[in-house]
């Protein structure tokens, strides 16, 4: 088997044609778009807990906001009133929403909580000040959601926090805080009961 | 896609099948002989080859070759043996008495087929590499690769839970290490910490591992070492070969079954066939004390191989399908750091529910496809030239536990294709220089399908990379020198979105150089010491530049190095090549009864990428710790150790050791994810044959792994929001030293004509509770409980 250059040449060239063959094959059959932006569904971004006092008591509306323009990105939060102030002895009924800012329009976070109330639960804990919560509203199984809940405030004192988080329990919801699953939201409100 | 390959795969065999008919003459005369050492050893499995007829045979087992069916004339014969210099002679047929052929020795490639193992062309000469054998591989079926490799000493592995496993080599991993999947270079995920390798362990024969920097041969991505997955070389006969491998697990439940076939075709000595398919399901896996629900896994893979050689001239196609479902520990997704907190302070998960085989969210679904086409050919006075093509085309889906019914759409799905050329010229320069010269190609197109949800953790990218090498080796009598090196470009472009949501496409160009030498030198035929100098480059993989997003696993926000103040930064000079700067030195002896090995080596990296602690940031979640990709100068050095010895005929003993130092140079702080120091001790005891059983034997080994005394500091998860240091932090502190109890007992029995092996073995079998600090689930659950399990492997041939 003599062979001289050229013919080594011939016996190669299949090879690398075939080879370069398959690369543009391949290459060739993916698109090139461009990518598009993507929609963050998840995110919640604005946290509302909207807090009526019962008729007659003389209290005004208190509104307590969590908002962050980016999901987990680096623009800070912004959390108003800088001290929600509750008045001493007034039971308030408490409304929480919650918003996809993200998204256009805005998402309406509340509405797919509702939709999964079995496996969602809101825990409320009153750290420093006076503030008793309870649950307004119940699921298919009878436990508890915490959309709407009852913040009786007790005698009036130095500022505290409120901390709000949303529990996400699919398949294990059994009504205790925290209980299983994984903390969806966890914001701290500081509040202070005033006379 | 998955067509095409299909069907180009067909195509292309279909050609080489129509001009691949044998050719043969009706002539009767055959021609008999012996080949030797000079010490009148037979030299049984030496080749003989006629070069003129495009035949040959090789010596038999009584020391003799017989080459039949041949007409009357004069020939040139080529007689071939590892470790000794071919000899060509003419002969005439019909010859009157059996030829007698004598072989010298060739000293220097002796050494290097001894010394050096199996696929010596594979890497430098002067590397240390570990290997582990086919006994070995059988012994640990249904293992993932990662885990297997974890055995040899040097190497660990970065886990997730009990079916992720991550290699890492002297401390390097991910995209610092290079996998060659039958040659070719693996295209994966492989950036991520819970992403391991798309491979089925089934289709080798042998895995090697190289400790050392290959860049020079490979590129970039070998700059911490190559995990070499070689399948058995075909059997170009026509008789029908196969193996079967069934396994079965205890922990887990997990039972695997692998089937091989192999064969020639008809009237052809050219042609081979392997044809390899491997099914495996587990379900939860157990600790000690309770199930680690959700830990289940699922694999199908397939492969095929076909071979056309003639003479000096080769081609191999190979297709691999391997696709895979795994579930991940369910604890193990937090939703802020208050859970994370929650995790660490109980001592078992927060959920264990019965055994199952299902697999539920957070789970990884991957699949990954493999075309190899390579093509070998001997040109006269220019060498050995080789091409390599490899398409590879690889979709990762991950599923998390999500809200508003989107559990079902995955949280990050991933197409990556990519292409690999290779082109290499091995040749000889005289008796005493050899080398390759070469070049790679390889192109990759990463995509992110729409409709996530979820911003992309990595973003879309194309990238083009190219890249020359020149590897020259000078053999002496006892010593030989290996110098190399090599230039590479490499053109990315990332497709990613600003903080106003518009397209932006930065480009980046990086050129880069690496080049080592290495010398191997010979005391005797036993012993020898090599030393191996080398600096690779590398530039930032795109997770390092360009990843943002929230890891459930560890409650932590990472992102990549171009993000600052928020926004992808323009500034693209910012960007440095990673320059590792290593130094290992190794003695090795190969003795009768003592075998010993010893490897000692220093890595200085420039701009090391990883992931450091850099703020603690509010969200609507809660505090997250920010860990962000930054560069600094890191030094990491160590040793391994192994050593074989035979206490009597019977007994012998193994001992492996590794330790590794880790320090960041410019921050002086610890390292995170360093392997501890392992040390393992194996007796193994054989057996006289037991009726028709033979080969038995027992073998006991304590793995010992202590703690990692050098591990950053801890920081709490309920203590990250006060925590404004720099320095690196761990959730939790290092998990104490633990050692474990493995009893292996195997042997062979002849079932119809063929050996049927069979290996029971036992892990953890004191059912010691642990935590293992490359474990990325430590801080939810405990390691994997006693193990039992059951290995049958048949060969047979027709």
């Amino acid at each position: 088997m003599k062979m001289n250059r050229s013919e080594q040449l011939k016996m190669v060239a299949p090879f690398l044609f075939y080879s370069f063959l398959f690369a543009t094959l391949l290459l060739s059959s993916c698109s090139d778009d461009d990518p598009t932006p993507t929609n963050e569904e998840e995110v919640i971004t604005t946290l509302v807990v909207d807090l009526t006092p019962a008729n007659g008591s003389g209290a005004s509306a208190v509104q307590l906001k969590f908002y962050d323009a980016d999901g987990d990105g680096s623009i800070a939060p912004v959390i108003t009133p800088t001290t929600g102030q509750l008045k001493a002895g007034v039971t308030y009924t408490a409304a929480i929403t919650l918003f996809n800012e993200t998204e256009n329009p805005v998402g309406n976070v509340t509405d797919e909580i509702k939709e999964e109330k079995n496996a969602h639960l809101f825990c409320f804990t009153a750290t420093g000040t006076d503030i008793t919560m309870s649950y307004l509203d119940k699921d298919d199984n009878n436990l508890p959601i915490g959309l709407s809940s009852s913040w009786v405030a007790g005698a009036a004192g130095s500022a505290g926090t409120v901390r709000v988080v949303l529990r996400h329990q699919p398949g294990g919801k059994n009504g205790e805080c925290p209980g299983p699953g994984e903390s969806d939201m966890d914001v701290t409100f500081p509040l202070q009961v005033v006379n | 896609m998955l067509q095409i390959l299909k069907i180009t795969v067909f195509a292309i065999g279909s050609l080489l099948v129509i001009r691949g008919v044998a050719q043969s003459q009706p002539c009767n005369l055959s021609l008999r002989g012996t080949v030797k050492d000079k010490d009148g050893t037979s030299l049984i499995g030496a080749a003989i080859w006629i070069e003129s007829l495009q035949k040959g045979s090789s010596v038999d087992a009584d020391g003799t070759f017989l080459v039949e069916n041949l007409c009357a004339g004069k020939y040139t014969i080529t007689v071939k043996f590892v470790g000794y210099t071919d000899k060509t002679i003419g002969i005439d047929i019909p010859a009157s008495d059996p030829v007698k052929i004598i072989l010298d020795q060739n000293v220097q490639l002796l050494h290097e087929v001894v010394v050096e193992g199996a696929h010596a062309e594979q890497h430098g000469i002067s590397q240390s590499v570990s290997a582990l054998s086919s006994e070995q591989l059988d012994a640990n079926t249904g293992k993932s690769l990662g885990e297997l490799v974890r055995q040899l000493p040097g190497v660990s592995s970065l886990n997730t839970g009990p079916a992720i496993f991550k290699p890492v080599i002297q401390g390097l991993h991910s995209h610092r290490i290079l996998i060659l999947n039958n040659g070719i270079r693996q295209e994966g995920q492989q950036w991520g910490i819970e992403h391991a390798p798309e491979i089925d362990p089934f289709i080798a024969s042998e895995i090697e591992v190289v400790k050392g920097a290959e860049t020079v041969r490979y590129g970039a991505d070998a700059v911490g070492g190559v995990i070499i997955v070689n399948a058995p070389e075909l059997s170009y006969t026509n008789k029908l070969k196969g193996e079967v491998n069934i396994g079965a697990m205890s922990n887990g439940r997990l039972g695997v079954f692998s089937g091989t076939v192999e064969g020639g075709f008809k009237g052809t000595q050219n042609w081979g066939w392997r044809l390899q398919g491997t099914a495996k399901k587990g379900g939860d896996f157990h600790a000690p004390n309770y199930n680690l629900s959700n830990t289940g896994v699922r694999e199908y893979d397939f492969s095929g191989t076909l071979g056309y050689k003639k003479n000096d001239q080769q081609l191999e196609i190979y297709f691999s399908s391997f696709n895979t479902q795994i579930g991940i520990l369910r604890s193990a997704h937090t939703g802020n750091i208050a859970d994370l907190q929650s995790s660490i302070e109980n001592e078992r998960p927060w959920y264990i529910a019965d055994f199952t085989y299902d697999i539920n969210n957070p789970r990884q679904k991957i699949n990954h496809q493999l075309l190899k086409i390579k093509a070998s050919k001997n040109l006269k006075g220019l060498g050995k030239l080789n091409i390599l093509y490899g398409g590879q085309y690889n979709k990762r889906k991950e599923f998390d536990i999500r809200r508003g019914g989107r559990s079902d759409i995955p949280a990050l799905s991933l197409d990556l294709l990519s292409n690999v050329i290779d082109a290499s010229l091995e040749h000889s320069l005289g008796s005493s220089w050899s080398g390759s010269v070469g070049v790679n190609g390889t192109f990759r197109n990463n995509n992110n399908e729409a409709g996530t949800g979820i911003v992309p953790l990595i973003p879309d990218y194309d990238l083009y990379a190219g890249g020359i090498f020149i590897i020259e080796k000078l053999r002496k009598e006892d010593w030989v020198l290996e110098l190399g090196g090599r230039f590479d470009h490499q053109y990315l472009q990332v497709l990613t979105f600003n903080r106003q949501n518009e397209l932006i496409k930065p480009t980046f160009n990086f050129n880069y150089f690496s080049g080592s030498a290495g010398v191997s030198y010979f005391f005797s035929d036993k012993s020898r010491f090599i030393s191996n100098i080398g600096i690779s480059s590398r530039p930032p993989h795109i997770s390092e530049l360009y990843s943002q997003g929230l890891h459930h696993g560890t409650a932590s926000i990472e992102e990549g190095l171009m993000l600052q103040n928020g926004d992808w930064s323009n500034d693209l000079s910012q960007v440095k090549k990673e320059v590792s700067k290593k130094w290992s030195n190794t003695f090795q002896h190969t003795g009768e009864n003592v075998s010993f090995e010893v490897t000692g080596f220093i890595n200085l990296i420039d701009n090391y990428i990883y992931l450091q602690p850099t703020e603690t940031r509010l969200t609507i979640r809660g505090y997250f710790p920010v860990f962000k990709y930054k560069q600094t100068d890191a030094l990491l050095a160590g040793g391994d150790a192994s050593v074989n010895a035979g206490i009597t005929k019977r007994l012998s003993y193994t001992g492996k050791f590794s330790y590794l130092y880790a320090r960041d140079v410019t921050k002086d702080d610890k390292l995170p994810l360093i392997p501890p120091t392992q040390l393992e001790s194996t007796l193994r005891y054989a057996f006289n044959n037991i009726g028709n059983f033979k080969n038995i034997y027992i073998a006991v080994s304590i793995p010992v792994t202590l703690k990692q005394y050098r591990a950053p500091l801890t920081v709490y998860p309920e203590d990250v929001p006060d925590y404004t240091d720099d320095r690196n932090f761990d959730f939790m502190s290092a998990p104490g030293a633990y050692a474990l109890l493995n009893v292996e007992i195997g042997g062979k029995i002849p079932v119809s004509k063929h050996d049927l092996s069979i290996t029971l073995s036992g892990e953890n079998l004191l059912n010691t509770s642990y935590r293992n600090y490359m474990n990325r689930l430590r801080y939810y659950a405990d390691d994997l409980g006693r193990n039992v399990m059951l290995r049958l492997k048949y060969n047979f041939t027709n």
